[in-house]
């Protein structure tokens, strides 16, 4: 008798168990989808991106456990449609073209990068100043920080904007650009040096630079699916940056090698954001006579609506996620 | 069935294997037939969701297109656009701001708006770049213009840069085309919108393609394949698409995907929408692809789902099933472990119950309490409890009395098996029996199997002593005991008066009933035991059953006396008949051995008379070897030439006899005779007889056939050896004998010496040895005999020669290759004339010999001998004589042939002085008489000389010899 009962006992047993590998099996389905390709991050010729060659050839993102292919793009106004597509993972942008990405694909700016560079107004040598701008033709990225900048520089003259035609050229587009179809425009170094060089003339300093600054944006897919990505990107962008203030030398070494630029058109004009300033910078709550990223998305978002680029309200606090930035780093790195 | 597994089941086990039985088997089936249409609706669903996944995909595409066609012709109606064309000095910021403003409703994918006149040049253009170009050579620009419709154009790379165009045509307020509004969008946003229109189903994924090229224009999953075709373009093919703006800048190789299965699919797409593709390289694992056309553009939505999602899918239902299977099945038996235990625990308990019983505990009661079938059984077990409790209660009393007497029968038993003699273990059987178990009276009959009939082997009492005095018999089938033996069955007769064929024997009065049980052996009837009691009833079951026991005992037992007699009497005969041949053994001659044989043979056996003999008249086989026979007759004749030897044994001593015992007269007519015959290697050389009043038991036959052998084969043994020492004897002898004449000097001691050695020295009045003036052989007859010796005692002298005519009235007759004897010359007449010639007057001559003197095959000669008395001629005697002879014809002619030599030598010199002393004469006469003289002296014998005719002076021939 109990050699049976032990036999219908373990038959018990093997069912059991049987049953829960079954079910379990669905599970382990599930989890082998995730396949984890490089990042795709789009560069440009701005001084802001080098940071990313840094981090490449120093092997900073195999260091976090991470990989990555960096891909030019010689306009940078073809990498914002290109993430909007998906086609790439994330970039830098400034915070007007990620607002304008983000009303049409989900995406997350994960740190504040730099301060948006010097942008000047060039033009030509004929106009000496503000005054002479009326009637005539400004290049500046419509519905971006060139439009914004030209906005604000010409209502500290009084003047109003529809005194001037606006036409929608890109920074890089504006030195070829000038004595042609515009007779000023807004640009950033290296484009700046380019008109200089050609004989055109700097009309104001960057004096907007706060307010348009460059921030890491991610698609929204990427920071759920594979957030620890995002954390290492982050981590090895920040030490990149760092090390290219400790050691400038080997790094205009590094990117004259791959930009093909002169050590002149490589300085760096933009400010970097450090750890601790992403930090302050995300911080909400941040007191009177300063500003958070925030606030600068909402002055932003708010030129982007009354331009009529922006036709919808976007979240903010959703948009803007500092989740991702480096808990601790190592000395000198949060600088 | 189950019982016939190797596991042993329990109640409860089958119970439980029942239940899962009914749970599983529907399961399974149903599980097959679920596998079936689970596997169509997987297909149909899957196959489903990618027709909506396409239908969304391309109903996103078609909105889009839909929408920018219908945007860009309500811009080309703007008054403020046809008036510019119509002067472009005017309003150029106004309009300006226009296009402007369109770009800003999608500043990130729009790249421009342009305005371009008749000619297709660039007049005004959102993008700086492009005022003043010529685009009359663009797609939408020719097209347009040609037929005043919106369009959308393929995906184009001027300068590289992917994106495809509106156009519509301006115009003016007569309805004439004055220009073309176009508007550019970066081909990024057909990523945009494929990525919005991701399919629901896993796995699955959308490619926008090129209708014309096949070109990826977005793909939901793998961006990184956008621009590259699915077709197979050569270098020229992509050089010219490229020219044409068509495809983007890159080599072939990168460009290019050739994939041959898509490609033909894609051909047939108006006809079989729905198609496989097998893996490839770039696109992995085989595909089922769904594609759809889209409308307003050159452009195919393609839905593409790996096959083994579909596997997979089916797999995960199918996982889900079995693992609600095997659920249910896991419920189903715990469920019945729970039931089963409360349907068997009553049983189980009563099994325990039941047990206890089987062990002995009839204490133990079951419970009665339930009103259902179990109550009942716990009622009808406790019931049957008691009833087995007073059963065995009232056996034990049974028990004992059975245990009693087995203990009495296996008594019996052990006593009967220490009992060897049958006539003493029968006695002791009846006494043993009825002192045990007190019977009035035991007897025992034994089949006697040569009357067919019964016979008292042992009884009790005085009834017995007197019936067994008396050979009391009892005939097969007549009263209890001879019915028993008649039918092999045990008869029981509880009373014998009620029995009308019970028959009273009037020594046993008291019998009042009675058990006759056949004793078998091996089924072999070999006697009835039969008990009596003086009461009725006083026999009892058991007791038949204990008869039964035991005459299985006394079979047993007497079986083991009568092989126990047997080994015994064997045994006997076997130390009897060694020493028989032990004794025959030691003896050294033919005789003794023939004797002791028949002594001890007939003290053996214990019979009138026994007999050996020798003889050979017995029959022989034509084909039997005769080396023995041969031997045997020359020994018999050496046995001075007796024809048999025999011997009797008549319990007294041995005696011989020359008759053949066949004729021996028998007083006895009853007595009869056994014979066994004496053989060497099957030739029978004699036989022993014995006349038997009984027949012989098998062991005294045995005895006599063992006596046989041994004593044949050491008769056998005796003759070889005598005869072989008589041989050596002979050999001597004649060695003797030979050497003798070898060492003779003249033909006397010739004589002498062959004499000596043989019979012819027995009292020979008359020996002669003579020589043959030529040799005898074959139809070679001599004339004369002439003396060469001669021995007599008669005083008879001898002629130097005699002619043979007048010594034997036929020729042949004596004088012969071979020795001619006459044993009795009275009645052998062969040798009278010899007699008459040789020794006339001589009449007590008895017998007499002639033995040629043979050389080869040539007699040469003789020897006669004649004797006193007559006499026996053993082939010994003639072999020696003729061997002895052969030799003496050897001395007898190396000596005649010296002779002769020396006789010519003489001559030779006689002749050679006649001739001298006659050469040495002067005239005739001295010639004459000296020759005569000298011839005479010679020849030793008168000599004369005639001279004249011869035939008239023919002198006597016997003289002149």
């Amino acid at each position: 008798m109990k050699p049976i009962l032990q036999w219908v006992r373990q038959f018990i047993i093997i069912l059991t168990m049987a049953a829960i590998l079954l079910g379990s099996s669905g599970c382990a389905h599930q989890v082998s989808q995730n396949t984890k390709k490089p990042l795709r991050i789009a560069w440009t010729l701005w001084d802001a991106h080098y940071s990313l060659l840094i981090a490449q050839e120093k092997g900073l993102f195999d260091k976090y456990g991470i990989s990555v292919d960096l891909i030019y793009y010689e306009n940078y106004p073809l990498v914002i449609p290109d993430l909007a597509a998906g086609k790439i993972d994330g970039s830098l942008f400034e915070i007007t073209d990620m607002l304008k990405i983000a009303g049409r694909t989900s995406v997350k700016a994960v740190a504040v990068s730099d301060s948006g560079g010097l942008t000047t107004l060039v033009s030509v040598p004929e106009i000496r100043s503000a005054q002479d701008l009326v009637g005539k033709s400004i290049g500046a990225g419509l519905g971006r920080s060139g439009e914004m900048f030209i906005r604000y520089y010409l209502d500290q003259f009084d003047i109003s904007f529809d005194k001037v035609t606006l036409l929608n050229l890109m920074p890089e587009e504006i030195p070829d650009a000038l004595g042609n179809s515009i007779q000023a425009g807004i640009t950033y170094e290296p484009y700046t040096s380019f008109a200089l060089d050609k004989g055109w003339v700097a009309l104001s300093s960057s004096e907007t630079a706060t307010v348009s600054p460059t921030l890491i944006v991610f698609l929204e897919s990427i920071t759920i699916n594979r957030p620890e990505w995002v954390r290492g990107f982050l981590a090895a962008w920040f030490e990149a940056m760092a090390y290219r203030y400790d050691h400038p030398d080997e790094c205009m070494q590094i990117l004259e090698t791959h930009t093909g630029l002169t050590k002149e058109k490589l300085e760096l004009t933009a400010h970097l954001y450090t750890l601790g300033e992403n930090r302050q910078l995300f911080q909400e709550d941040h007191g009177v006579g300063t500003q958070t990223i925030y606030s600068i998305a909402q002055t932003n978002i708010d030129f982007l609506i009354e331009s009529g680029v922006l036709t919808r309200l976007l979240d903010i606090g959703h948009i803007l996620d500092p989740a991702f930035l480096p808990s601790e780093m190592a000395d000198g790195v949060d600088q | 069935m189950i019982n016939r597994l190797p596991i042993r089941f329990s109640l409860r086990a089958r119970m439980v294997l029942a239940f899962l039985a009914v749970a599983v088997l529907p399961l399974i089936i149903l599980a097959v037939i679920a596998y079936q249409l689970l596997s169509n609706v997987v297909t149909d669903t899957i196959e489903q969701d990618i027709i909506n996944a396409n239908r969304q995909a391309a109903f996103t595409i078609e909105n889009f297109l839909e929408n920018g066609l219908t945007s860009i012709h309500a811009a080309s109606n703007l008054p403020h656009i046809s008036r510019f064309i119509s002067d472009p000095s005017m309003g150029k910021g106004e309009v300006l701001s226009i296009l402007q403003s369109l770009v800003s409703r999608d500043s990130i994918f729009i790249s421009s708006y342009g305005i371009l006149d008749n000619n297709g040049k660039n007049i005004l253009d959102t993008n700086p770049k492009y005022i003043g170009i010529s685009e009359a050579d663009r797609p939408y620009f020719r097209s347009t213009i040609a037929s005043g419709r919106p369009i959308v154009t393929n995906v184009k790379f001027y300068n590289n840069f992917p994106s495809f165009f509106f156009s519509q045509a301006i115009q003016d307020n007569r309805g004439q085309n004055i220009g073309v509004l176009r508007v550019e969008y970066n081909a990024a946003i057909l990523q945009w919108l494929i990525n919005n229109s991701k399919p629901a189903q896993q796995d699955a994924y959308v490619v926008l393609i090129d209708n014309e090229n096949y070109l990826r224009l977005a793909h939901s999953t793998a961006p990184e394949l956008i621009y590259r075709t699915y077709a197979n373009l050569s270098e020229e093919q992509a050089v010219n698409l490229q020219k044409a703006a068509a495809l983007p800048n890159g080599s072939t190789q990168k460009i290019s995907t050739y994939m041959p299965g898509m490609i033909e699919g894609l051909q047939k797409l108006a006809i079989q929408p729905l198609f496989s593709t097998g893996a490839y390289a770039l696109d992995g694992e085989p595909t089922l692809t769904l594609g759809t056309k889209i409308v307003r553009a050159p452009w195919l939505v393609l839905v593409r789902i790996p096959t083994s999602t579909i596997q997979t899918d089916l797999n995960r239902q199918v996982g889900s099933s079995v693992s609600l299977t095997l659920l249910i099945v896991v419920l189903v038996t715990l469920l019945a472990l729970a039931i089963t235990r409360w349907f068997t625990r009553p049983i189980v308990r009563l099994t325990r119950i039941s047990e206890q019983v089987a062990g002995g505990n009839l204490d133990i009661r079951a419970d009665e309490s339930g009103l259902d079938e179990l109550g009942i059984l716990g009622k009808t077990f406790n019931s049957m409890t008691r009833q087995l409790k007073e059963t065995l209660e009232g056996l034990e009393g049974t028990v004992a009395e059975r245990t009693r007497a087995l203990e009495l029968s296996s008594d019996v038993s052990r006593r009967l098996s220490t009992i060897l003699d049958p006539e003493k273990l029968l006695s002791e059987v009846v006494e043993l029996l009825q002192d045990t178990f007190n019977y009035y009276h035991v007897h025992i009959y034994l089949v006697d199997s040569d009357r067919q009939d019964l016979i008292l082997a042992g009884a009790t009492g005085e009834a017995g002593r007197i019936m067994l005095g008396l050979g009391h018999r009892i005939e097969t089938g007549r009263g209890v005991i001879g019915r028993v033996a008649e039918s092999g069955t045990q008869i029981h007769i509880p009373d014998v008066r009620r029995d009308p064929d019970w028959l009273p024997n009037p020594l046993l009065p008291e019998t009042q009933s009675e058990l006759a049980t056949p004793i078998f052996l091996s089924e072999r009837l070999i006697g009835v035991l039969d008990i009596q009691q003086n009461k009725v009833n006083g026999l009892t079951n058991q007791d038949v059953d204990l008869m039964r026991g035991i005459v299985s005992q006394i079979a047993i037992a007497l079986n083991n006396a009568d092989q126990y007699r047997e080994i015994q009497q064997h045994s006997h005969y076997v130390a009897v008949t060694g020493a028989i041949i032990e004794q025959i053994q030691k003896t050294q001659t033919v005789e003794d051995a023939l004797q002791v044989a028949v002594r001890e043979l007939g003290r053996a056996l214990q019979q009138p008379r026994t007999m050996v003999r020798l003889a050979l008249e017995l029959e022989v086989e034509p084909t039997a070897r005769q080396e023995s026979r041969e031997g045997w007759e020359t020994y018999l004749e050496e046995q001075a030439g007796k024809k048999d030897i025999t011997f009797v044994y008549d319990l007294n001593e041995v005696k011989t006899i020359a008759a053949n015992p066949v004729c021996v007269d028998t007083n006895n007519q009853s007595e009869k005779l056994v014979r066994k015959p004496l053989s060497i290697r099957g030739i029978p050389i004699g036989e022993l007889i014995v006349e038997i009043k009984t027949d012989l038991v098998e062991l005294d036959a045995e005895l006599l056939h063992a006596v046989s052998v041994r004593l044949s084969e050491h008769l056998e043994t005796l003759r070889l050896t005598e005869q072989t020492r008589r041989a050596l004897a002979e050999t001597e002898v004649l060695y003797n004998i030979i050497a003798e004449i070898n060492e003779a000097e003249n033909y006397d001691d010739i004589l002498t010496a062959l004499s000596n050695g043989t019979i012819l020295a027995q009292s020979s009045p008359f020996r002669w040895m003579g020589i043959y003036d030529r040799p005898l052989s074959g139809l070679n007859r001599p004339q004369y005999a002439y003396t060469l010796a001669q021995k007599t005692t008669t005083g008879h002298q001898l002629a130097r020669r005699y002619a043979i005519n007048l010594l034997e009235m036929q020729p042949e007759r004596l004088f012969r290759d071979t020795p001619v004897v006459a044993k009795d010359l009275f009645v052998d007449r062969r040798f009278s004339r010899s007699i008459e010639t040789l020794l006339p007057g001589l009449s007590e001559l008895s017998s007499g010999v002639v033995i040629p003197l043979l050389l080869g095959n040539q007699a040469i000669g003789f020897v006669m001998a004649f004797f006193a008395q007559p006499m026996t001629f053993s082939p010994a005697d003639l072999n020696r004589l003729s061997a002895v002879a052969s030799q003496a014809a050897i001395a007898v002619q190396s000596r005649f042939l010296l002779e002769q030599a020396q006789s010519r030598a003489r001559q030779e010199q006689l002749l050679r002085q006649v001739t001298s002393q006659v050469i040495n004469a002067t005239d005739v006469d001295t010639i004459m008489r000296r020759a005569v003289e000298q011839i005479g002296h010679a020849l030793g014998l008168p000599s004369y000389i005639y001279i004249g005719n011869p035939q008239t002076q023919s002198p006597d021939p016997e003289e002149q010899s």
